[in-house]
């Protein structure tokens, strides 16, 4: 027991230089799943030139590359970051040409007996040199346990992250700072619509995740939404997409917090980010906002269908701050609920949105309609001559419900030259490529579109 | 002595509270309305792997003290997505809300140890007497265990002696199941009745409908069911069921995994002196001339064979089962309206029931007798081939209705699977297991009954030059009755088709020529498809 004690006494010891975790953490999250870790500890500096420094507690994931400790008085020497992890197998190659020592305990009366050994390889199985005699180690199948006098000096129990510092003698606050995947964060909004008001109810909650592999206890976490441009990310080249949920991007500059072009969302409060955790804190709550109920559908150019298909269903409304959610909303899921007649809200559908600022437009597709729907049939093709063709289109929309429906068909794939020069009713061309038309259908009922396209194809 | 309780209830009540678990009551009602998956549009569920999920509401009660407290819900079904967790009725407001997915298990105590003081208990193998060594786990991972004793640093299950750690600090943080919990701040002690409402994966639902063809060839009866199936492990008892049928979008967002390896207790290289290198290339595996039966019945689960039939009637204890199927049948109850829900449609369950954990259940959706079809044969060929100048096509058949009240039908019938039969020789008949997509009232329903191999479609072309060909299709019929068909003419719309024997109706989008075959007959017809 007395040297039970003292080994205790002796890990003590080798803790004493050890940076001890307060008196704080602070995390920025990004919306890519990456953070800026600055991690404040009180360090005692011995005065050592070559004092070495571990820190235990960081990010399991932390790109070492990117860590840095500041304190005043302080200069490093070098910083490590050992990965060799220690495992029965490493612990015994790295024994070879060692001594260790055998207990063999006797099968039949339980005695134990001590033995020295060498060991001469640890390959496949384990060859020991045992006074003047070669055995392999539990070739008999007997219990043999095996003692190492210590464990090999640059092994660690986790990936340790290590400095070699010379500093001022005295115990100070020193702060490591180093960046770490596994943490991540985005927003998910629940909004319920009113058919009956046609309004809708946002919640706004951030979700950080955590899955770095360690406890932040106590940590201030502010989130940026935005993405710093990260090395191997590469170009966005996909980033001038269509079909977009928002239809018209805001001019209005929240009050909210900003850092370079990027908005800042700080946790109200220190709080425990456990790993494997997620947290959720609500950061909008806005009640009775307009927004619009409608039907769309999206047609490539000569798109003919044999069966008829669902309109989808559209939510627009605003995030100005005259008549809309008067917020910037950071990218994330909206997830759609109703009320059933019996006053329970229902999942209707969700999507997911882009970074948006202020006073913008959105138009958030959740689903398919399950009454309304269109046919769209390419009834006739003419060739007016070499370089021009008559496309007559028949697009049939129909109505299941007890109530007249306004839809909008949008076809597309125009090509800029392609004119429209018969048609049923009224179309808007919304940008070269595209026509809308607005569409009612009577209840219960169908309405029958026609156009002719005159076009280079 | 009251003086003295009072003073310790006034200093209790003047100590700041600290940050307490509080445990919310098991639901005392639930509500779970399951959407089936996004993807599919038709068919029938896969219980392998089922792609639907649910939304979930449960009303459970909580007594929240004083102060800053975590409020746990417990038992939440494993397949629930943490962010969408919506809690309602907690009087403090919810400061935030969390989802600990570090579960208690044999890695996760091993793990959470590290670094600490433990006990390690060995038996001695000869005198059965344990022998308790306090020791430190250096390191746990998935190479193995070391920890450290007053003899020396030693390893896990390498002396070949039963040893195992007992621990002795508590499990905190680990949770058995995931849990959800919000932090709260309540002024006074409440308690309350609090929602919480959640999506949850692993259910699904489809629609099977049965389609009886009366002897008088004319009309059938429609049966239809709503399976339902909940392949979580956490049983939603005596609930409020809801269906919803419709296409949802879901946006599908990167989910992190617990990527934290497991501990396992290995060790060094074991071989020994007696061991024989094994041989590459040589053959160990058994031949099995027979699959056994049942073999891949669910993809990739091979036990999962037993599957236990219930009705409503019987209720008996019946076997542990993975899967069980069971039916809410009430054939006195008529099947319930559906409930406009946005552009979307709800079934309300008649009762409340229990969807088990991994079970399947069925209930009623449709009951409509005498519904009128028209039964027809269809073939569909490449009006212009630049393929072989002959070529046969097969006909299918296939039967036809129109979803209106003044057809005998007239209501929405949701995606899913449908088994036409027929009764010959005094029973019933498989005819055919086609799909059906979502089907609004006014629509119409073509199914397809499969291949028809009385009768045969031979398209020749007759001849050919820069800027038309020349058709001729012969269809024949060796059945005992007429067949009604439709030929379609498949053809990009810049080329036109005339000259032809029998008239082109464009229906659909499609161009169809329609005639019928008399039994035991041929019909030849003949078109010029000018060409563009």
């Amino acid at each position: 027991m007395a040297r039970l004690g003292m080994m205790f006494a002796a890990s003590l010891v080798a803790l004493a230089g050890a940076a001890s975790a307060e008196p704080g953490i602070d995390i920025t999250i990004y919306a890519d799943n990456q953070a800026l870790v600055q991690d404040t500890r009180v360090v005692t500096f011995t005065g050592d030139p070559a004092q070495r420094i571990e820190f235990k507690n960081v990010s399991a994931q932390i790109r070492a590359e990117t860590a840095s400790l500041s304190a005043s008085d302080l200069s490093i020497i070098e910083q490590n970051f050992d990965y060799d992890l220690l495992s029965p197998a490493k612990i015994m190659e790295n024994a070879v040409g060692q001594t260790i020592t055998l207990v063999r305990t006797n099968p039949a009366t339980g005695q134990e007996m001590r033995e020295r050994a060498t060991v001469l390889a640890a390959n496949g199985g384990v060859v020991l040199q045992i006074g003047d005699r070669i055995e392999v180690l539990r070739d008999d199948g007997l219990p043999v346990r095996v003692i190492f006098d210590k464990v090999p000096p640059n092994m660690r129990a986790e990936p340790t992250l290590s400095m070699t510092v010379s500093a001022k003698p005295g115990t100070r606050e020193a702060t490591l700072r180093y960046l770490t995947p596994g943490l991540g964060w985005r927003a998910d909004y629940v909004a319920l619509f009113d058919e009956k008001t046609s309004t809708i109810d946002v919640q706004g909650w951030v979700t950080l995740s955590n899955n770095s592999g360690v406890n932040y206890d106590n940590a201030r976490a502010v989130l940026v939404a935005g993405s710093p441009r990260m090395l191997n990310q590469g170009q966005c080249y996909d980033c001038g997409g269509g079909d977009v949920d928002m239809v018209e991007a805001g001019t209005e500059s929240g009050t909210r917090e900003r850092l370079g072009n990027y908005y800042l969302y700080p946790l109200p409060q220190r709080t425990t980010i456990a790993n494997l955790q997620t947290k959720q804190v609500s950061f909008l709550d806005v009640h009775g906002a307009p927004a619009q109920h409608g039907y769309e559908v999206r047609l490539g150019w000569l798109q003919s269908a044999s069966q008829p298909m669902s309109f989808n269903t559209v939510y627009s409304f605003s995030n100005s701050a005259q008549g809309g959610l008067g917020d910037q909303l950071p990218a994330g899921v909206v997830r759609f609920y109703i009320r059933d007649s019996k006053g329970q809200p229902q999942f209707i559908g969700e999507n997911a949105i882009g970074h948006t600022p202020m006073g913008s437009k959105l138009s958030i597709n959740t689903g398919q309609a399950f009454d309304v729907k269109i046919l769209p049939v390419v009834e006739t093709r003419t060739k007016v001559n070499d370089r021009r063709w008559k496309t007559g289109m028949r697009y049939t929309i129909t109505n299941a419900l007890p109530k007249p429906v306004t839809v909008r068909v949008i076809q597309s794939g125009l090509w800029g030259d392609a004119r429209i020069v018969a048609e049923s009713q009224k179309s808007e061309r919304r940008d070269a490529d595209t026509a809308v038309w607005t569409v009612t259908v009577p209840a219960n009922g169908k309405t029958e579109l026609t156009a002719t396209v005159d076009s280079r194809y | 002595m009251r003086w003295l309780l009072a003073l310790i209830l006034v200093l209790a009540a003047a100590l700041p509270a600290a940050a307490r678990d509080v445990a919310a009551s098991a639901p005392v009602d639930v509500s779970v309305t399951i959407y089936r998956a996004p993807s599919r549009n038709g068919g029938s569920i896969e219980l392998g792997s089922l792609g639907g999920f649910a939304v979930v509401s449960e009303t459970r009660r909580v007594t929240i003290p004083a102060g800053r407290h975590r409020l746990r819900f417990g038992g939440v079904v494993d397949g629930i997505i943490p962010e969408s967790a919506i809690v309602a009725g907690i009087p403090g407001g919810v400061i935030e809300k969390n989802q600990d997915a570090d579960l208690l298990s044999p890695s996760a105590l091993m793990r959470a140890a590290r670094g600490r003081k433990i006990t390690l208990t060995r038996t001695n193998p000869a005198t059965g007497k344990p022998v308790q060594v306090v020791a430190e786990i250096v390191s746990a991972g998935p190479d193995g265990v070391v920890f450290k004793t007053a003899a020396g640093t030693e390893t896990l299950r390498c002396s070949g002696f039963s040893e195992t750690f007992r621990y002795d600090l508590d499990a905190q943080g680990l949770n058995a199941q995931p849990t959800l919990s919000v932090m709260t701040n309540s002024p006074r002690e409440v308690t309350a009745t609090v929602t919480l409402t959640y999506i949850a994966q692993g259910f699904d639902w489809s629609a099977n409908y049965t389609a009886h063809l009366n002897p008088d060839g004319k009309t059938l009866s429609l049966g239809g069911w709503i399976t339902l199936a909940n392949g979580n492990s956490v049983s939603l008892a005596n609930a409020r069921t809801q269906i919803v049928a419709g296409g949802l979008n879901r946006a599908y967002v990167a989910r992190y995994v617990n990527n934290q390896p497991q501990v396992i207790a290995r060790c060094w290289g074991m071989q020994k002196t007696s061991d024989i290198p094994l041989k590459p290339d040589r053959p160990y595996e058994l031949v099995r001339p027979f699959l056994e039966p049942g073999y891949r019945r669910f993809r990739g689960e091979k036990d999962r064979n037993d599957i236990i039939v219930t009705g409503a009637q019987r209720k008996g204890v019946m076997m542990a089962s993975p899967i069980s199927v069971s039916a809410v049948s009430d054939e006195a109850m008529p099947p319930p309206p559906p409930e406009q829900l946005g552009d979307l449609k709800l079934y309300r369950m008649p009762q409340r029931t229990t969807v088990a954990a991994m079970q399947m259940k069925q209930t009623r959706l449709v009951d409509q007798q005498a519904v009128p079809y028209e039964a027809y044969y269809s073939a569909s060929i490449p009006a212009l081939s630049y393929g072989s100048a002959t070529a046969q096509w097969p006909v299918y058949g296939a039967i036809r209705m129109l979803n209106t009240k003044a057809e005998g039908l007239g209501l929405p019938l949701p995606a899913g699977q449908f088994m036409i039969d027929q009764s010959q020789f005094g029973r019933a008949m498989l005819v055919g297991q086609p799909s059906l997509s979502d089907t609004a009232e006014g629509e119409k329903l073509e199914l397809s009954l499969g291949n028809a191999p009385d009768l045969t479609v031979r398209r020749v072309t007759l001849s050919q030059t820069a800027n038309s060909q020349e058709v001729e299709v012969t269809i024949t019929n060796a059945g005992l009755q007429a067949a009604a068909f439709e030929l379609e003419l498949a053809l990009d719309p810049a080329h036109q088709i005339d000259a032809t024997t029998n008239p082109v109706v464009l229906r659909d989008g499609k161009r169809l020529m329609l005639f019928s075959v008399p039994a035991g007959g041929t019909v030849t017809v003949r078109y010029t498809v000018r060409i563009n």
